[in-house]
């Protein structure tokens, strides 16, 4: 059985890194992008089983990622995590709204990453 | 492992000093009234990732701050703290403790005393009170406190949404933790909607039965008949008991992302009877779902050095994969440009030795090109902008500008001019001298500016540009120019001149620089602290540069160091002297000319002049400026005369003996006993493997233009 290919898409490249490094000790396979637009085109070449992506970054952030990404019907089922520092129920519920399926709040810690991950990709 | 670890907080670290950048320029365009939403956003989101990562490294000190800082940008951004130019200028007070606590992070300084800023971050948020209270009750679960973390909740990231009364009530009614001993009952009722977002409840009941718990119940009561049944809707909801030794806290977790309005109850089985009591008179589906939807613990409470645990699996192949940045020993960079260098030079002794025939016949040419594009290449690699060196200046003159009650505007040009790396390292302390001197001494109190007729706010100007083989890092101010009666006086009351010396103005200037010289004591404690423009020019005459002094009674008064590149490819002119070879850089030639009898006019025996289409151009003997085999005097008809021009004043003619070559060059910077000698920049090593000077065209023209200047090689003499 291959392992499950997560995409991550944050702006920093610590972040992306420190996702790879704590997920692929996991067993998972890990692409990453540095923006909601590059984000939406990784999405499309790799068609990831999960994605994890950061909420605030240039270009597109991640309430459009999350829109954009749903809109494509192989997307639909496709669970996708918010990892953001922010908190706030306005930014979770428009992230619900927008299609996420759960939200995780950095600074993360690996196992409970990993919890929270397979809580959505078995 | 930790090695990892290492390489990506190093890369935290450099995001973090960008993001600094990033958001001191945009509070900096805030400052000066351009709070538009996209610098706003930029600066907010610069803050956020330091936040981000600052938690993810275990850097509580600079998590705190950043996140108090990032909750005032979000306001700012919403548009719910307006971006008035106090407030701006409050927030660059705030960005200033940031980035000390940046510095902090990464060990260069002590942590910062923030407390008063972030009291005020505070006031902030709280709609600008001047009380020093903590905010208002009601924004408080969306507040770092100021005080130290005690536990997670601590950085607000506690559920905020939840009826905390109605929670409070069911903990005192037993439904919560201190009561240990039953076991678990859930019931767990998934929303039709509860698979929509990719979701998939029966994973949490996977999860609650990997924690212990037997499904006790399934309801299909909800269960359409199939031709009705969508296969994306949940219908069923279980009931499950778990162990007593579960904490609510992972029950809590196990639903974290479960669909809002689903219904999710949970309560110790010895308890059930109040809880359940509880539960007539409290919608409890209620504060659960919101329990569930705003559950954001998942993460937050372990921060700091567990988070760096997961490293301990990690194989080592994984930071080749990672790594979009290497990092490397400058020594070996340094190494490797060495041999570069020399490949160069061997590149040119073939073609000394080789005819052209035989060079095309060994593809010299193409050797040539692709050594000349890894010496660029490996130059590239040493080259950072001057942005870096630059980039603590905006804070210095705000400082300046609070502690001498002076407005200054400035003004920065050139921050992409890319520099070696050792010029960024060794010139921090010589700008930051400069930029006192310039904000102390050179700008006047606003009153003082008024008064000439000035506009109150001064214009300190700092800007880098490469010209040819040289870095000219200016930095100039409008102010009231150098006091050249005070200079000279306090010169001669130090015994640094004669009090009879006569002295050019430009001779008065350069005085700020005499060793011994500072006039900083007796004017303020901002410039003055025990050293002055000497210690400047050392350090700039140890990079191997100079340091022009240009100034205008009531106009201002500009400092610029000249520096060279410590290595680089020069299109030079070989010219002989005396049978010594020196280059002239090819960049400051303008033409070179066999002049015709009386075509060189001597004006006075050490003063001549060629008459070059009517006008006429100061001619200067190199070999007489080095003192060169001063009685081996060939006629100007023997000579040649190059017409070299220079950025700084003008055009002059240097006579030499012939020319020999025109030559791609490889400059090395003279070594520590060779400098500071006045006209020369470098040194190269020609095809035949002898050494060439570099003359420093910008130094003869100036120093030319004093008839009958003469250079001392100091240390050419021996």
């Amino acid at each position: 059985m291959t392992s499950k290919l997560i995409l991550t898409v944050d702006d920093s490249a610590s972040m992306r890194m420190l996702l790879k490094v704590s997920l692929t000790a996991q067993g998972y396979r890990v692409e990453g992008a540095d923006d909601g637009q590059h984000g939406l085109t990784r999405m499309q070449e790799l068609n990831p089983d999960l994605l994890i992506t950061d909420i605030n970054m240039p270009h597109m952030d991640g309430f459009e990622l999350i829109e954009a990404v749903r809109g494509l019907s192989q997307f639909r089922g496709t669970p996708i995590l918010v990892l953001s520092t922010e908190f706030s129920e306005e930014k979770k519920s428009r992230a619900r709204g927008a299609g996420a399926t759960g939200w995780i709040t950095k600074p993360f810690d690996a196992e409970k990453l990993g919890a929270a991950i397979r809580r959505v990709c078995p | 492992m930790s090695g990892d670890m290492d390489e990506i907080q190093a890369i935290f670290f450099e995001e973090c000093v960008e993001g600094l950048a990033t958001a001191e320029a945009g509070l900096s365009a805030m400052v000066a009234g351009n709070a538009s939403g996209d610098v706003i956003a930029g600066v907010f989101r610069a803050v956020h990732s330091i936040k981000g990562g600052a938690g993810a490294f275990g850097h509580e000190a600079l998590l705190h701050f950043s996140h108090a800082f990032e909750n005032v940008l979000d306001k700012v951004r919403a548009g719910n703290i307006p971006a008035t130019i106090p407030i701006c200028e409050q927030l660059l007070g705030a960005f200033d403790i940031l980035s000390d606590h940046v510095g902090a992070a990464m060990g260069k300084n002590d942590v910062p005393v923030d407390g008063p800023v972030k009291i005020a971050l505070e006031n902030l948020l709280a709609g600008g009170s001047s009380d020093a209270e903590p905010a208002a009750p009601v924004a408080a679960p969306a507040l770092p406190s100021a005080a130290p973390a005690s536990d997670a909740d601590e950085f607000g990231f506690t559920p905020v949404a939840i009826d905390l009364d109605a929670l409070d009530d069911l903990a005192g009614a037993g439904f919560a933790d201190e009561d240990t001993d039953g076991n678990w009952k859930v019931s767990f009722a998934p929303s039709r909607a509860a698979m929509a977002n990719g979701a998939e409840p029966l994973l949490v009941v996977r999860e609650l039965e990997e924690m212990g718990g037997v499904v006790t119940g399934a309801d299909l009561d909800g269960l359409p008949p199939l031709r009705d049944l969508d296969p994306e809707q949940a219908y069923i909801s279980w009931t499950l008991s778990l162990p007593a030794n579960v904490d609510k806290a992972e029950l809590d977790e196990c639903f974290d992302f479960v669909a809002p309005d689903s219904r999710i109850e949970y309560a110790r089985e010895s308890a059930c009877n109040v809880a359940r009591a509880e539960l007539a008179a409290t919608p409890l589906e209620v504060i659960n779902a919101a329990t569930v939807d705003d559950h954001p613990t998942g993460c937050a409470d372990i921060i700091g050095p567990a988070s760096t645990a997961p490293a301990a699996n990690v194989d080592t192949r994984l930071a080749d994969n990672a790594a979009q940045t290497i990092r490397i020993d400058v020594t070996r960079l340094d190494m490797l440009l060495n041999l570069v260098g020399e490949l160069v030079i061997r590149n040119s002794i073939l073609t000394d030795r080789l005819d052209p025939e035989q060079q095309e016949r060994v593809e010299l040419p193409q050797l040539g090109r692709l050594t000349r594009e890894i010496q660029d290449n490996v130059m590239s690699l040493r080259a950072q902008p001057i942005r870096q060196a630059f980039s603590r200046v905006p804070r210095i003159v705000r400082e300046l500008c609070a502690a001498t009650a002076k407005q200054v505007n400035l003004v920065v040009q050139g921050e992409a001019t890319e520099v070696d790396k050792s010029v960024i390292e060794k010139i921090g302390e010589p700008l930051t001298h400069m930029i006192r001197n310039a904000i102390d001494h050179g700008l006047e109190t606003p009153e003082e500016r008024v008064t000439a007729g000035k506009n109150p706010l001064g214009t300190v100007r700092l800007a880098a540009e490469q010209k040819g083989a040289r870095i000219f890092i200016q930095v100039s101010d409008d102010g009231r120019g150098i006091d050249r009666a005070r200079v000279r006086q306090k010169a001669i009351d130090k015994d640094i001149i004669a009090a009879d010396a006569v002295l050019s103005d430009e001779d008065i200037d350069q005085l700020i620089c005499a060793p011994g010289f500072s006039t900083a004591e007796t004017i303020s404690n901002i410039s003055g602290r025990g050293v002055g423009m000497d210690v400047v020019r050392t350090n700039v005459e140890a990079l191997g540069g100079r340091i022009e002094i240009a100034s205008n009674p009531g106009q201002g008064t500009s400092f610029t160091m000249v520096l060279p590149l410590t290595l680089a490819i020069l299109d030079g002119m070989i010219v002989r002297l005396s049978g010594q070879r020196y280059v002239v850089p090819l960049a400051n030639v303008i033409e070179s000319i066999r002049p015709g009898p009386g075509q060189v006019k001597a004006l006075t025996p050490s003063a001549e002049v060629i008459d070059l289409r009517g006008n006429y151009v100061p001619v200067r003997r190199v070999s007489d400026l080095f003192g060169l085999h001063a009685n081996d005097r060939r006629s100007p008809e023997e000579s040649l005369v190059i017409i070299v021009e220079s950025e700084v004043s003008g055009c002059i003619g240097l006579m030499v003996d012939t020319i020999d070559d025109r030559r791609e060059l490889v400059v090395k910077s003279l070594d520590q006993h060779l400098y500071p000698i006045n006209g020369l920049s470098g040194a190269t090593i020609l095809g035949d493997g002898s050494i060439a000077l570099i003359l420093d065209i910008d130094a003869l023209v100036s120093t030319v233009s004093a008839p009958g200047a003469r250079f001392t090689l100091k240390g050419m003499a021996a």
